[in-house]
C-alpha cells in the first residue's frame, strides 16, 4: 500500500466515523417520528444519503467488505423508507445493530487497514428483514419467496457495477474528499482541512517555546542599557509580544473540538439503559457546541457514560414511584455544558428522587465504611457515593455496575485535573457537576523557590499565599502538629521541602511563605515554601520514562530563563505524605 | 569544550551519522554488512563506545534541575531544545573517581522514544569499524539495555 492510498483510506475512516455518528442520531429520531410521516421521510432521506456516501466512498478507497455490507443495509433502508417494511422496534434495533457493526469495522480498519470481517450472519439477518416486505404486500409473496435465495448474491455485483463510475471519478479527481464529506460534514459552509494531532502538537510545542523566548525578551528589554532608550526597538518588542500572544491563543484553540459527538453518544446510552430498566426517559442536551481539548474529550467519555447510566438507573424513580410522588411518569435527564472562567462545566441533571443523606449514612455504616453511630453533615454524606464499594440500590443492576462506578468516575476526573460536585434535593433530583480545565497542554503556574531549587505549583491548587506572623504560628509539641492561625482557621503546616525530601533552608514557619490549599474534600492546610519567584503560564512537557509517574510530579516545563523545572501535583504529594 | 565548540562538534557528528546511514543503505543494497561507527568516550580512565547512530546530541555539562526522590547518580533534568531529558552520572553509579573539567560532557542517547543524557569525562573520537573484520578495541556500552535498566 503506498502513502497515497493509505492517506486516502485514513481520510475516509475519519469521515465515515462522523457520518455514522450523524446516522445514529437519525436512527434515534425514528422512534419519535412514527406518527409523523414527513419527519420520518426526512430522517430516512438523511440516513440513506449517509449510507450511500459511505458505500460509495468505501468502494472508492477499496474497503469492499464495508461497501458490500452497507449496500445490504441500504437496501433495507430503502424498503423501510418506502413503507414496504414496517418500522417497528425490531427493525430499528436491527438498523442500530448494523450501524454498530459498521462502527466496529471502522474501528478495526483504523488499526489495521487490511482487516477482514465476517458479516455473513448480520447480512443474512438484514436480507431476511428486507425480504419481509412481502408481509406488507401479501399478493407479491408467492412471486418473491422462491427467488429470494437465488437473488441474494445479486445485489453485490450490482453494487460494483452501479458504483464503479463513482469509483473512478473520486479516485482520479478528489480522493476521499468529494464522495464523503462534501454534503454532510461541511454543513456550516466554513472550509476546513484535516491535520494529524501529532503535527498539531509539534506546532503547539514550538509555540510554547516561542512564548518562553518572548517572555525572556520582554524581561530583558528593561536591562538593555542604552538600547532601552531606543523607542523603535522597544516598540518592536511590544509588537512582537502582542503577535506572540495572539499566536499562542490561536494555536491552543486548534486542539479544541466541540462536545457534540460525545453528547450524541450519550443519547444512545440513555436509550439502551432506559429500555433495559424499563423507564421512560426524556433526554435533552444543551451546549453541545461547547469546545474542549481533544485529549480531555477522549478521556471524559467513560465517566460521562457512567454518570448518565447512574442517572437513568439509580437517579430516576420507576414510573409508579413517580406517579405516587405526583410527578410526570417519565423522568427527565438534562446533559449540558458551558464555559466558566478557564474551565468547562458539564452537568448531568435528573429530576429523580435525589440523594437521601440519612439512607446513605445508614448504608455506609451497614457496609462497614463508617463506624456505627457516625454522624455526617448532609454534604459529607453525599460524598459517600464516591467511596469504593458503595452502591445505593438494594439489588445490583447489570447496567450501572456493581458499586465500583462512582469512585472510578471521580478518580478519572481527578486525573484530568478536574473536580466533581453534587447538588441534590430530596424528592426533586440530583445534579452532578463536572468541572474540567479547558486544556491539559498548559497550566497557570506559581513558581516557588526551595533553597536553590524552583518548582511550579499549579495556581488552581492555591487559594492564597501569606507570610505568617510569628504570633500566629503554633509550633508542634509532642502529640500536636504545627499549625498556623489564619483568618479564623487553623491550618496544619506542611513543609514542601520536607515532603519532597529536599534540604530545608527556613526551619521557622514565620520566615517562609505559606501557600493556603483548599480542596473541597480535604481539610484546608498550608504548605511552606521559601519564596514565590513569580507566576507564569507554562507548557506542560512529558518527562522521560525514568521519572514519569513519580508521586506528586505532574510533568515538566521550561521556565523563562530556559531551565527545566518540575510541575508538582500538590494533592498527590499530600496523599503520599499522609 | 565550551558550548560553541560543542555545537560545532555536534554538527560534525550529525554529518557523520548521515554518511553512515547512507553507507549502510548502500552496503545493504549490495548485500554486505555495513561498517559501523562508534562514538568513543572516557569514563573513569577507561574508554567506552556507543553506536554513533544512537547518539541524539552532545552537550557541554549543563546546569541540571534536580528531581526529588531520585538517587544521587541521577543528576536531574535539562532542557534539550524544548524537550525535557534526564541526565544521569554513570561515574557515580559505577563508583568511579572523577573530577569535572572543561572536557566533561553529556552524551544524549536515544532509542525509540526514550532519551537519556549520560555524563562522561570526555568525548574522544569517532571510530569506524569494518564489518566482520575488526574487533572493537573498546568496551561497547549497550544503549538499549542502559535505557531499559534506567527505570530507576
Amino acid at each position: 500500500m503506498d502513502d497515497f492510498e493509505r492517506e486516502m483510506k485514513t481520510g475516509f475512516l475519519d469521515e465515515a466515523e462522523q457520518m455514522l455518528a450523524d446516522a445514529e442520531q437519525c436512527f434515534l429520531g425514528i422512534e419519535k417520528s412514527v406518527n409523523d410521516p414527513t419527519l420520518k421521510a426526512q430522517i430516512f432521506e438523511q440516513i440513506l444519503r449517509l449510507a450511500h456516501n459511505i458505500k460509495g466512498s468505501a468502494a472508492a478507497v477499496g474497503f469492499e467488505e464495508l461497501s458490500k455490507f452497507t449496500h445490504h443495509f441500504e437496501s433495507l433502508l430503502l424498503k423501510v423508507k418506502k413503507n414496504e417494511v414496517a418500522t417497528d422496534a425490531a427493525v430499528v434495533g436491527l438498523l442500530l445493530k448494523g450501524n454498530d457493526q459498521m462502527r466496529v469495522m471502522l474501528k478495526e480498519l483504523k488499526e489495521d487497514l487490511t482487516a477482514h470481517f465476517d458479516n455473513g450472519a448480520l447480512i443474512n439477518e438484514i436480507m431476511t428483514a428486507t425480504a419481509n416486505s412481502v408481509h406488507v404486500k401479501p399478493a407479491a409473496e408467492a412471486a418473491w419467496t422462491p427467488s429470494a435465495s437465488t437473488a441474494a448474491p445479486q445485489p453485490v455485483s450490482m453494487a460494483v457495477s452501479e458504483y464503479s463510475p463513482a469509483v473512478t471519478a473520486s479516485a482520479t479527481a478528489e480522493p476521499a474528499g468529494e464522495a464523503g464529506g462534501g454534503k454532510v460534514a461541511v454543513a456550516s459552509g466554513t472550509e476546513s482541512i484535516r491535520v494529524s494531532l501529532e503535527r498539531l502538537d509539534a506546532l503547539i510545542n514550538h509555540v510554547g517555546e516561542l512564548v518562553i523566548a518572548q517572555t525572556f525578551l520582554s524581561e530583558y528589554k528593561e536591562s538593555l542599557g542604552v538600547l532601552s532608550e531606543d523607542e523603535a526597538l522597544q516598540k518592536q518588542i511590544s509588537e512582537l509580544e502582542k503577535i506572540t500572544s495572539e499566536i499562542q491563543h490561536i494555536s491552543m484553540s486548534l486542539r479544541m473540538v466541540p462536545l457534540r459527538q460525545t453528547f450524541q453518544k450519550m443519547q444512545r446510552i440513555v436509550r439502551d439503559t432506559s429500555k433495559a430498566v424499563g423507564k421512560e426517559v426524556i433526554f435533552f442536551t444543551t451546549g453541545d457546541d461547547t469546545e474542549i481539548d481533544k485529549t480531555v474529550l477522549e478521556r471524559i467519555g467513560d465517566p460521562l457514560v457512567h454518570l448518565i447510566r447512574n442517572a437513568v438507573d439509580h437517579g430516576l424513580e420507576s414510573a409508579d414511584a413517580r406517579r405516587a410522588a405526583k410527578k410526570v411518569p417519565s423522568g427527565t435527564i438534562h446533559l449540558s455544558a458551558h464555559h466558566q472562567g478557564g474551565n468547562i462545566v458539564i452537568e448531568v441533571r435528573d429530576d429523580g428522587g435525589g440523594l437521601d443523606a440519612a439512607k446513605l449514612l445508614a448504608k455506609a455504616i451497614e457496609k462497614g465504611i463508617l463506624p456505627a453511630g457516625a454522624q455526617l453533615s448532609d454534604n459529607d454524606a453525599y460524598q459517600l457515593i464516591f467511596a469504593p464499594g458503595f452502591s445505593t440500590k438494594a439489588e445490583v443492576s447489570e447496567l450501572s455496575g456493581r458499586g465500583v462506578g462512582m469512585d472510578v468516575v471521580r478518580s478519572n476526573i481527578k486525573a484530568l485535573q478536574g473536580t466533581i460536585q453534587i447538588q441534590t434535593r430530596l424528592g426533586h433530583g440530583t445534579c452532578f457537576r463536572v468541572i474540567l480545565p479547558l486544556t491539559l497542554a498548559i497550566v497557570d503556574g506559581m513558581i516557588v523557590r526551595l533553597g536553590g531549587e524552583r518548582y511550579i505549583v499549579p495556581l488552581a491548587n492555591i487559594s492564597e499565599s501569606v507570610r505568617p506572623r510569628r504570633q500566629d504560628v503554633d509550633v508542634a509539641s509532642p502529640g500536636t502538629v504545627e499549625t498556623i492561625r489564619h483568618r479564623g482557621e487553623t491550618l496544619p503546616v506542611f513543609r514542601l521541602a520536607e515532603l519532597l525530601g529536599r534540604p530545608n533552608a527556613h526551619p521557622n514557619a514565620w520566615e517562609s511563605i505559606a501557600l493556603v490549599v483548599r480542596d473541597l474534600k480535604e481539610h484546608p492546610f498550608s504548605l511552606l515554601v521559601d519564596d514565590i519567584v513569580g507566576s507564569q503560564q507554562v507548557v506542560i512537557k512529558p518527562l522521560g520514562a525514568d521519572i514519569a509517574g513519580l508521586p506528586g510530579i505532574a510533568g515538566g516545563a521550561i521556565l523563562g530563563d530556559g531551565q527545566a523545572a518540575l510541575i508538582l501535583d500538590i494533592n498527590q504529594i499530600i496523599e503520599a505524605a499522609s | 569544550m565550551n558550548e560553541v565548540q560543542m555545537e560545532v562538534y555536534m554538527k560534525q557528528l550529525q554529518d557523520r551519522q548521515h554518511q553512515a546511514q547512507h553507507a549502510a543503505a548502500t552496503a545493504q543494497e549490495a548485500g554486505l554488512a555495513p561498517d559501523l561507527d562508534f562514538l568513543v568516550f572516557a569514563l573513569g580512565g577507561e574508554e567506552f563506545a556507543v553506536k554513533l547512530l544512537g547518539v541524539k546530541s552532545v552537550l557541554a555539562l549543563p546546569p541540571t534541575t534536580p528531581v526529588p526522590y531520585m538517587p544521587d547518580y541521577y543528576k536531574g533534568i535539562v532542557n534539550l531544545r524544548g524537550q525535557i531529558v534526564s541526565v544521569i552520572d554513570l561515574r557515580i553509579k559505577l563508583k568511579l573517581e572523577f573530577e569535572n573539567s572543561s572536557e566533561t560532557s553529556v552524551i544524549v542517547l536515544e532509542s525509540g522514544k526514550t532519551c537519556i543524557g549520560v555524563v562522561v569525562d570526555s568525548i574522544n573520537r569517532v571510530l569506524s569499524v569494518k564489518a566482520e573484520k575488526d574487533v572493537l578495541p573498546v568496551k561497547l556500552l549497550d544503549v538499549e539495555t542502559l535505557l531499559m535498566s534506567e527505570k530507576l
